[in-house]
């Protein structure tokens, strides 16, 4: 689905004062220059709605580009389907002192296809300019208007949505017929809607001034808190010939059932036989929707398909049956038919996608929140959530694409908003137990085995269907170590219960601890290095910590060389709100012991914490990272 | 506006002929049949591939076309191979025409019950997208893909490239047991045909073919050649390496000459002087170098008068640095011509360097164009000249009896330096007075960093004093654009002291960021944590506390292509520390001086106490811009000791007095 390009040209439009302005540098307040790249100086963007088919938006933008990291903003990217039409682009740049050095308009913009390489079938377009100034700053203003057969996506409004772009003055104005019921949703605003009404119509026009440009900091929230929005939906809408009417997601999850997936769970006859002889062979509705999920997958493959209405329609399911391939919408619609065959009820859910955990908006049904489809199967005790796509995940696996987040199932009886399978920090876990010997001259010899579960579960999950030759390159990744090689490699899958990945290895490491005259350099963790963050002074976002995990790494090393006195031994254990740390190291005779586990929790966590979550990471960085010099016994 | 979206209607599909080209049937036997597979470890493979190629007169196109017709049989491994069932047939424009395809058939086989099962390929399936105003592409997938499909297709491109007849990669991604590629061509053309890449054909068969194709009325007879290989491996990319299409081995044809209605002979690939002739009479080519007036009149009369040739040089490549900026359009040929790139202050790539050009012979210098290939552009030809290979040009001037390359269509290169792209083989040096010469792309700055820290330790275990970072060639001009990224050095700074663990950056400043013909020099003062609080005792720390290598970055078990780094390049650190009173030396890492064979890399490490200072050089040197694939395993073990080495820490005896 593509639905997200097209509120990303939610720029503007409006009545031309284009030559009588002044848009010399100087005229920039100097504070809206700091940690800026570029300035947008005046921004209006209005929408006229005459009929849900036919809404004109008018866009006149104009940005000062301040130096070459500011230059995508000077660039024109509009997007377009067979729903839009644009035209009347035109545009000048200006000099520093807002002399004219130039001017372009429809004929100077590249059209081409916006499909990309893994897209099999798509027709989404895009038009494109560049201008070639190389003299900074200078100024670019223009205007384009874009004829929508749709309002089910409206643009949304976002004028402080880039960081490093500051604005002088935007305006977002939406006009319609006077009776018309529109829902409306604002956030942080400086000023609420001017609204005027008349017989004719009512307009609505919001406006922001002297938005400064931002520091992006380290472990934000994903929508940084200021952050201004509106968004506007009218009730009654039309999308494709489709027209519906949406008060909240209960609407929405009907309409989109209604309108787009009824009709579609056409399996043919001897599919539904096939369905129903291959459930009959176990008694419980999950064995037997596991079976049938098993069947989808040896059956079908996923192919990026977006065309259709606006990428929402999925192809049905005798589609899906013979050609056996289909997009996300098919795959799970086909699946769900199947289940319907053995009378599993199942449910096609809307989520966005994506290892930042996203949810869809509670409170405003609309149809630009998701970007993937999904499936839920309740079950008496428990539920079910399946990815269609992949022909490889474990029955009831969603892995960190799509875990814990609100989403849209879409039913007969209207929408339900549902959050999907969360996986907490505690089963979230990579445990890696180490045996080695250690020759005399500082190689290591032995094996290394890891089981993943839990959001860790796909760490190393895809190498398990590699070649044996990109498994080692693969490896080599993973685990980055100088003179690293592997010997053995196996992979099994256990799905018992949640599913389990273990990954066996033999491994040799030449040289690994350093030796230096009579003394041994040894670093005991070998793997699992925590990375340092970044510092954040003077901090105003929350700290956001996405996704939680445990990792275990326990090692045991017998050296060959007798060693000389022993390691002073390590027991520590570091806390804080955001995670635990534990570090054991122990020797005796020629034997070292080593234990790591680090828990790290998910959450929202103010911003003075930031500072405590530094200190603690810093405090395992450096642990991780301790070298022991082992004298050699000179017996 | 109009917008026609013509994704389903573009595709003008005849019925589809007889099958063109004769494959042996498909039988259970040879279904299951994996034993030709070149590679057990591939996920999909070539059963047989064939290609063929005529030039024949087009009703459709009135004119000459070149039909190309292609048919595979590939078997689907595993799950992984099933992308190996989706193909995109890119389609080029030449001038008004763009190539089309016909006739695409295609079908799965799959072992149902015991018996083949066959799906085909749907008309309706198949579509193209125009992608842009140059290129469309034809994209389909084939139905009811499993592990163990055999799928077959086929189709027929026709191209107005008749100058390229139609290559024939034997090589790609995927693993093939028998490719086969057979031309017919007409008398009335003479090719040039290369074979690339390190494989071998296995067989070449031709014979002479009587009337095989009838052009322009007249009945001609034609060359019928069938080039083969077998058991081909796929081609796999490694890190640091040319452009992939001066690996993969692939047949190519360059007209050379082909007869005309009128009796004559129209010449198309030529000898090296008769293309030195035609770029020195192109308007846009040599019409550009005989602009000198129309520059000297432009040019501050000082510069002129500067009596350094090499400083005189350096202000004339500043002068157009300045003057005329790049549009981003490569091309060795002039896009808008000099007069109107000074007015528009922007051009291409031949307006901006044939101005450089002309502006040097203007000031009295000698100086002359190179046609070049950038690096993503793929290796010129070297037997004979292929004008289309050559997709950029760059000025070559003669000081002190030396040429000194130059490109200034980047400001932030200095004069004598070239950017990465342009390094690349070798480019051809135009003379208009003798034959034109192969010259090398080569860089005679050497990257450096160096790293350079004057300070004091602290008995807070703080590091405390000055680090400059010093960079010049590549290096230089990679940290350039890094920085220049950032709205202000000062926002660079922040993010750096960021990223830079146990560290803290007090202040910063940076010299010369724009004016790359001075050493780029950032300069910071900073404290660095590099041990606990120090204490009577035992004291140990890495006074490489920047930069210290710890991962190897050549750490494969296995290299097929040359190792090309586009620069020597050479990381140096100088550290001096103050020690606190009371420290005495217990041990340290050893002086260390490695060298692979004939110095191509050196490793260099020393350390020295004298009067409570602590001084330690170490150097890394890279002193080749290209290694062959066996040198790998040099540079390998190399950084592998750099890393071992790097472990060891300096020890110390602390006595408080």
């Amino acid at each position: 689905m593509k639905l997200k390009y097209f509120y990303l040209i939610a720029m503007s439009l409006s009545s031309l004062a284009l030559s009588a302005q002044d848009y010399a540098v100087s005229h920039i307040p100097n504070e809206l220059k700091s940690r800026a790249t570029a300035i947008v100086r005046d921004e209006q963007t209005s929408f006229d709605m005459k009929a849900e088919n036919n809404i004109t938006e008018t866009v006149t933008r104009a940005v000062t580009i301040l130096n070459q990291s500011g230059e995508d903003y000077a660039q024109l990217t509009l997007y377009y389907d067979k729903s839009k039409v644009i035209k009347d682009i035109k545009g000048f740049v200006y000099d520093e002192f807002g002399k004219q050095i130039g001017k372009f308009n429809q004929k100077d913009f590249k059209d081409y296809s916006a499909t990309d390489g893994g897209t099999m079938y798509g027709d989404l377009r895009v038009k494109h300019y560049a201008p070639s100034v190389t003299m900074y700053p200078y100024t670019i203003v223009y205007s384009y208007e874009i004829k929508h057969g749709q309002n089910l996506f409206i643009p949304y409004w976002y004028p402080n949505r880039n960081s490093d772009l500051a604005v002088e003055k935007s305006s977002y104005q939406f006009s319609c017929k006077p009776d018309l019921n529109l829902r409306i949703k604002t956030e942080n605003l400086q000023q609420e809607a001017i609204v005027s009404k008349d017989d004719k119509g009512k307009t609505y026009t919001w406006t922001a001034t002297k938005l400064n440009a931002r520091k992006i900091e380290p472990y934000s929230p994903i929508e940084h808190p200021s952050k201004m929005v509106v968004k506007i939906v009218p009730e009654t809408f039309q999308y494709y010939k489709k027209r519906g009417t949406v008060r909240d997601w209960k609407d929405m999850g009907k309409w989109i059932h209604d309108e787009l997936l009824v009709g579609k769970q056409d399996l043919p006859a001897t599919t539904v036989e096939k369905a129903k002889q291959i459930a009959s062979q176990f008694d419980n509705p999950k064995d037997k929707a596991k079976a049938l999920y098993k069947f989808m997958q040896d059956k079908t493959r996923y192919i990026s398909i977006q065309v259709g209405i606006g990428g929402l329609e999925p192809f049905p399911a005798s589609y899906v049956d013979k050609l056996g391939y289909g997009d996300c919408k098919a795959l799970v619609n086909y699946m769900q038919a199947l289940l319907a065959a053995v009378d599993i009820p199942s449910l096609y859910c809307v989520v966005e996608s994506g290892h930042q955990k996203i949810s869809l908006d509670e409170t405003f049904a609309n149809a630009v929140d998701g970007n993937h489809i999904i499936l839920c199967v309740p079950f008496e005790n428990d539920t079910a959530w399946l990815e269609c796509t992949s022909n490889k995940s474990p029955f009831g696996y969603l892995g960190d694409f799509t875990d814990d987040r609100l989403v849209l199932a879409c039913t007969a009886e209207g929408g339900k908003v549902l959050r999907t399978h969360t996986y907490p920090a505690d089963e979230s876990l990579q445990i890696r137990k180490n045996e080695f010997k250690v020759s005399k001259d500082g190689s290591l010899d032995g094996t290394v085995a890891t089981s993943f579960s839990g959001s860790q579960f796909e760490n190393h999950f895809h190498n398990m269907f590699n070649s044996l030759p990109d498994q080692n390159k693969q490896l080599k990744k993973y685990y980055d170590v100088n003179n690293i090689a592997f010997n053995i490699i196996d992979y099994k899958v256990n799905t018992e219960a949640a599913p389990i990945l273990v990954e066996n290895l033999t491994v040799n490491i030449r040289n690994y601890v350093v030796k230096n005259g009579m003394n041994y350099i040894f670093t005991p963790n070998i793997f699992n290095i925590q990375r340092h963050i970044p510092e954040s002074r003077n901090r105003i976002n929350p700290l956001y910590i996405n996704r939680g995990y445990t990792d275990v790494d326990e090692s045991e090393f017998i050296f060959e060389e007798k060693l000389k006195g022993f390691l002073v031994p390590i027991n520590e254990k570091i806390e804080c709100p955001m995670g635990t740390y534990e570090l054991k190291i122990s020797s005796e005779g020629q034997k070292i012991n080593y234990y790591r586990k680090l828990e790290i929790k998910d959450g929202t966590y103010s911003a003075d914490q930031y500072q405590t979550y530094y200190d603690f990471i810093s405090k395992v960085a450096a642990n991780d990272r301790l070298r022991y010099t082992i004298n050699i016994s000179d017996e | 506006m109009k917008i026609i979206l013509l994704f389903f209607a573009i595709n003008f599909y005849y019925i589809a002929q007889a099958q063109q080209i004769d494959f042996p049937p498909v039988t259970i036997g040879t279904f299951s049949n994996t034993e030709s597979n070149p590679d057990p470890n591939a996920d999909a493979f070539v059963v047989l591939e064939k290609g063929r190629t005529h030039m024949d007169v087009s009703e459709r196109d009135r004119g000459l076309r070149i039909f190309h017709t292609y048919k595979a049989r590939i078997k689907i491994l595993t799950q992984e191979g099933f992308d190996e069932a989706n193909f995109t047939i890119p389609l080029y424009s030449f001038g008004k025409d763009f190539e089309y395809v016909e006739n695409v058939v295609g079908k799965t086989y799959n072992l149902e019950n015991g018996r083949l099962a066959e799906t085909l390929l749907e008309r309706k399936n198949v579509v193209t997208e125009n992608k842009s105003e140059f290129l469309k592409l034809t994209k389909f997938t084939l139905p009811n893909i499993k592990v163990g499909s055999l799928i077959e297709i086929e189709y027929q491109i026709v191209s107005p490239d008749i100058f390229n007849f139609r290559s024939w990669q034997f090589q790609s991604n995927l693993p093939k047991a028998r490719s086969e590629y057979n031309v017919r061509i007409p008398a009335i053309c003479n090719y040039n045909v290369t074979l690339k890449g390190a494989l071998k054909l296995e067989d070449t068969k031709s014979k002479k073919e009587s009337e095989c194709v009838v052009i322009m009325g007249r009945r001609i007879d034609c060359s019928n050649i069938t080039y083969s290989m077998n058991a081909i491996p796929a081609f796999k990319e490694e890190a640091f390496m040319l452009a992939p299409k001066n690996y993969i081995s692939a047949i190519n044809f360059e007209l050379v000459e082909m007869a005309n209605p009128n009796g004559g002979i129209d010449k198309y690939t030529k000898a090296w002087k008769d293309v030195d002739m035609d770029l020195m009479n192109e308007r846009s080519f040599g019409g550009q170098l005989k602009k000198i007036d129309f520059i000297k009149d432009k040019l501050d009369p000082k510069i002129l008068e500067i009596p350094d040739h090499y400083h005189r040089a350096t202000e004339i490549y500043k002068w157009i640095n300045k003057n005329i900026k790049l549009n981003n359009i490569y091309g060795k040929y002039s896009q808008h011509g000099i007069e109107e790139a000074f007015q528009k202050r922007n051009g291409n790539v031949g307006d901006i360097n044939l101005a450089l050009i002309t502006a040097f012979n203007a000031a009295g210098l000698e100086a002359y164009p190179v046609i070049i290939s950038t690096r993503n552009n793929g290796l010129p030809h070297d037997l004979h000249p292929i004008l289309s290979d050559f997709n950029y040009v760059i000025a070559a001037v003669k000081i002190n009896d030396e040429f000194t390359l130059a490109d200034a269509t980047e400001p932030l290169v200095p004069f004598g330096q070239l950017p990465l792209h342009c390094i690349n083989g070798r480019g051809r040096i135009i003379f208009s007075r003798k034959s034109s010469e192969w010259i090398d792309l080569t860089n005679k700055i050497v990257s450096v960093t160096d790293y350079h820290f004057n300070g004091k330790l602290d008995s807070d275990g703080k590091l405390k004093g000055t680090l400059m970072i010093s960079n010049t060639g590549l290096d230089a001009l990679n940290k350039r654009k890094e920085i220049l990224h950032y709205p202000s050095f000062e926002e660079y700074t922040e993010q750096y002291d960021d990223k830079l663990t146990y560290t803290r950056i007090l202040q910063s400043s940076v010299e010369n960021l724009e004016n790359p013909d001075q050493i780029l020099l950032e300069k910071y003062d900073i404290e660095v944590n590099v041990t606990d609080q120090i204490k009577a005792g035992h004291v140990q720390f890495n006074p490489i506390f920047i930069s210290r290598i710890t991962k190897n970055p050549f750490n494969l078990d296995e290299r097929n292509y040359d190792v090309d780094l586009g620069a020597r390049d050479l990381e140096k650190h100088t550290i001096e520390i103050e020690l606190p009173e009371g420290f005495t030396f217990k041990q340290g890492p050893k002086k260390v001086n490695l060298a692979l064979p004939e110095n191509s890399a050196r490793y260099y490490y020393s350390s020295e106490i004298k009067d409570n200072k602590l001084t330690v050089a170490q150097q890394i040197a890279l002193n080749r811009a290209i290694y062959s694939s066996d040198a790998y395993f040099g540079l390998k073990e190399l950084f592998s000791r750099i890393i071992q080495h790097m472990q060891i820490d300096h020890e110390f005896n602390y006595q408080p007095k």
